[in-house]
């Protein structure tokens, strides 16, 4: 019994000893890094571009590992229940704290460290070119008219209906909720004539643009560069500010110096000229946010998505 | 067309090709990686590239992994990819029996036709087709997967009670975890492992691969004396092979083509169906999940139909299909290049290069596979003992690689005892497998159809296509009592 409480506080002080050293010998092992979204997904290509870069500018000794696992509870729970050693991260968006939001997950995005953003999307509000709806006003107008039998082609629980349920608060009105799946998907539903009108990234804009379906607005306050005639959501008036923003995580109680190291090397990562224009094509915004600024936005989402629960299907 | 095939006739894009055709090959033999996986882990070697390059290797993996899944659905019951699940039906039996050769010829075979036949369809028919892909709305893919539902009928030998069982019971097992419609989790009992519910790939390995190393380890002594000599003659199908199964392999492909069109359906429910068609036609339908050679053509042919159909939306219109076309979109966009109408404008080239190294990667992957089945096909040669920790580590590899979690290799092994359990019990596999594949997706189009209708099943009255596959799917349902009838009188 001696031996055995001896043998555990032995490796009590060793681990101790090690815990200043491991922070100076981080990475001791590659890093694993979560993303809650198949592989070639939007997420999942912003954040291989970005590890990319930041394995090229050789800032750690150990290279990156993606995982993808498109059930985000798992996704986020894996990394939250993970040693807070720096080895395994998370990137995330607005979804994250969509699932405390809906109950699926006891915790949100208080359970995680910020390592900064990289990179924001803003959400296309798109319609039928041959369709009824010219313009936002007077899509708002039909909904409002009828109330709950205009449908919008949606994901539930996703980023894109938080996106939606946000904007058809602040305007007023109430959609009939379609659920028909990711993007490209719900752009072929509003082609097709089977849903009114659907909320895409840009990317997924970029492949159906002059094919039947056309942009009627960006939501937030800026207009897009790619498509400067689209008026924006604040242009009409509406408060809506929600985008879907690259979020990285690193669990609670990670070291600051190894969350100081990663939150740098995203940082310097983000200043490569080559990065931001690959970015730019996925219809990405290279907006780069450091830890504290990113804390700051998710935080404000935050604030924005956590009344949204029961609306969301929570 | 001809300028694009002496350009991609030069060493280095012909070079590029085979590399690709055999990695994806590779990649299609081993469980856990899928076409969509390799095709990302390719993506950041092809931003630098030039695009032409870039989308020719990436159309060469394709192809080559959704090709290569034959051989070890052959040989040791491993459907390397989902869509080998129907494959693995008749030809492991026919392995077993000591044909591998045979069985692998004939997949092969079909493989190239389908793939060969799926080309003509994107060359002639890619804008006008791709229009399909939109005007097929929920009701629409609702109906066609009832349809395919129906098929179960005839897929159950013997029992048809066993059938439903196994059917109803495949449906279960895709139920857990998340509900696509609501985001919310059901069946998980709280427990988060459980909130992706059970993914096909383990559940498939267990069902498929797993129970098998069970059955025949316990039967190993009796099953060593008498095993059949193999016989590698057949690798090679001789002309009268082709002239025999070649309306099959017309029909199994034209049935790929159209299943591939339709985003989201994909080679393996076009394999099912296929499958099942081939089965309703055939003279000899009781030899079919025997070592059928009727079954085998056709699951091969369509799967890999499937590779033309489902180019056709992406080029044209710029909907990806499934996961490898995703990516394959998303190399497009990264080399500035939009899928559609403009696409075929303003770089000719780039859409010939796509259409050419299809084409191309077929007849490379009909060469490297026919080569590499004679190497392969010895594995059956070898003391079973031998092979079982080998089958065993691709399967605990392939169930954790898709998430990389344990948890998926317990699923897979949980799955093995059951599929062991049916077997024992001469309950059908091949329900049970449809049912799990479909459900999902016959319940997202049903729940989506009544969200657009407000809750009404009665919208699908307005949906003539809709209405004319629930006919069909009514008169197959009524066909073999038809037959019984015909057969009694």
């Amino acid at each position: 019994m001696t031996s055995i409480r001896s043998i555990v506080s032995v490796f009590a002080v060793a681990l101790a000893l090690a815990a200043p050293a491991a922070a100076q010998n981080f990475p001791s092992k590659p890093i694993q890094v979560v993303v809650p979204a198949g592989p070639g997904s939007a997420t999942d290509t912003v954040a291989r571009l970005v590890l990319k870069k930041i394995e090229e500018q050789g800032a750690f000794s150990r290279p990156f590992v993606v995982i993808n696992n498109s059930a985000g509870p798992v996704a986020a729970t894996r990394v939250k229940e993970a040693a807070p050693d720096g080895h395994e991260l998370l990137v995330y968006h607005l979804g994250l704290p969509g699932l405390k939001a809906v109950g699926r997950l006891p915790f949100g995005v208080e359970a995680f460290e910020p390592l900064g953003q990289t990179g924001s999307t803003r959400f296309l509000v798109v319609a039928a070119t041959e369709g009824p709806y010219k313009d936002l006003r007077s899509l708002i107008a039909a909904a409002k008219a009828k109330p709950g039998e205009i449908t919008e082609a949606n994901s539930i629980g996703g980023a894109v209906h938080i996106a939606a349920l946000s904007l058809a608060n602040d305007a007023g009105f109430k959609a009939r909720v379609v659920n028909v799946g990711d993007g490209p998907k719900r752009l072929a539903s509003v082609l097709g004539g089977h849903t009114g009108y659907t909320f895409v990234s840009p990317q997924e804009y970029l492949g159906f643009q002059g094919k039947g379906v056309q942009a009627i607005a960006v939501v937030g306050a800026d207009r897009s560069r790619l498509w400067p005639d689209v008026p924006t959501t604040k242009e009409l008036g509406l408060a809506t500010d929600i985008s879907v923003d690259t979020w990285w995580f690193a669990p609670k109680g990670t070291p600051a110096d190894i969350v100081k190291r990663l939150s740098d090397a995203i940082g310097k990562a983000m200043t490569d000229d080559a990065l931001k224009e690959a970015l730019a094509k996925q219809g990405v915004d290279a907006v780069h946010l450091d830890a504290g600024r990113a804390k700051a936005r998710v935080e404000q989402i935050d604030r924005i998505v956590q009344p949204l629960g029961p609306a969301l299907g929570g | 067309m001809i300028d694009a095939f002496t350009h991609l006739l030069q060493p280095s894009l012909l070079l590029l090709m085979c590399g690709g055709v055999f990695l994806g090959i590779v990649i299609g033999v081993l469980p856990g990686i899928n076409a969509g996986t390799l095709l990302v882990l390719i993506l950041p070697f092809t931003f630098t590239m030039a695009s032409i390059d870039a989308v020719v290797l990436l159309i060469a993996a394709f192809v080559g992994a959704v090709s290569g899944g034959l051989i070890t659905a052959t040989l040791m019951r491993i459907p390397g990819e989902p869509n080998a699940i129907m494959t693995t039906m008749d030809s492991f039996p026919m392995a077993k029996a000591g044909y591998p050769g045979r069985a692998l010829g004939l997949g092969n075979s079909a493989s190239i036709v389908g793939g060969a036949l799926s080309w003509v369809a994107l060359v002639m028919l890619a804008p006008p087709l791709a229009r399909v892909a939109v005007v097929f709305g929920p009701w629409e893919y609702f109906a066609i997967v009832c349809l395919a539902l129906t098929l179960i009928a005839s897929l159950s030998r013997g029992s048809l009670i066993k059938g439903i069982i196994s059917a109803l019971f495949g449906m279960l097992v895709a139920m857990p975890g998340l509900d696509s419609s609501s985001g919310a989790q059901r069946f998980t009992f709280g427990w988060v492992e459980m909130s992706s519910g059970f993914e096909l790939l383990p559940v498939i390995l267990g069902i498929f691969a797993i129970s098998q190393l069970l059955s025949d380890t316990v039967n190993i002594d009796e099953q060593a004396g008498e095993r059949v000599r193999a016989n590698m003659r057949g690798i090679v199908l001789s002309l009268k092979d082709y002239v025999r199964h070649g309306f099959n392999m017309v029909r199994s492909s034209l049935i790929g083509i159209a299943m591939g069109i339709l985003p989201g359906v994909g080679a393996t429910i076009a394999s099912i169906v296929a499958y099942t068609t081939a089965r309703a036609a055939s003279k000899e339908p009781e030899k079919f999940g025997k070592g059928s050679e009727e079954a085998i053509v056709a699951a091969e042919s369509a799967n890999n139909a499937t590779t033309g159909g489902t180019l056709i939306p992406l080029l044209a219109l710029g909907i990806p299909g499934g996961l490898a076309d995703s990516v394959l979109l998303g190399a497009l966009m990264v080399h500035n290049l939009a899928p559609g109408p403009m696409l075929y404008t303003h770089n000719p080239e780039i859409v010939n290069a796509i259409v050419g190294a299809h084409l191309l990667s077929h007849v490379l992957m009909f060469a490297f596979m026919t080569g590499g089945v004679m190497i392969f096909a010895w594995l059956m040669v070898l003391e079973r003992a031998w092979i079982f920790p080998m089958v065993f580590a691709i399967c605990v590899l392939g169930a954790f690689t898709g998430g990389a979690r344990i948890f998926d290799v317990w699923v897979m092994l949980g799955f093995g005892l059951v599929g062991y359990a049916m077997e024992y019990a001469r309950v059908p596999i091949a329900p049970f497998v449809v049912g799990m594949v479909l459900a999902p997706l016959a319940e997202e189009q049903l729940r989506t159809g009544l969200m657009a209708s407000g809750g009404t099943f009665w919208a699908i009255l307005d949906r003539p296509i809709a209405l004319a596959f629930v006919a069909i799917a009514v008169a197959m349902l009524l066909w073999p009592l038809f037959r019984q009838r015909a057969a009694r009188a």
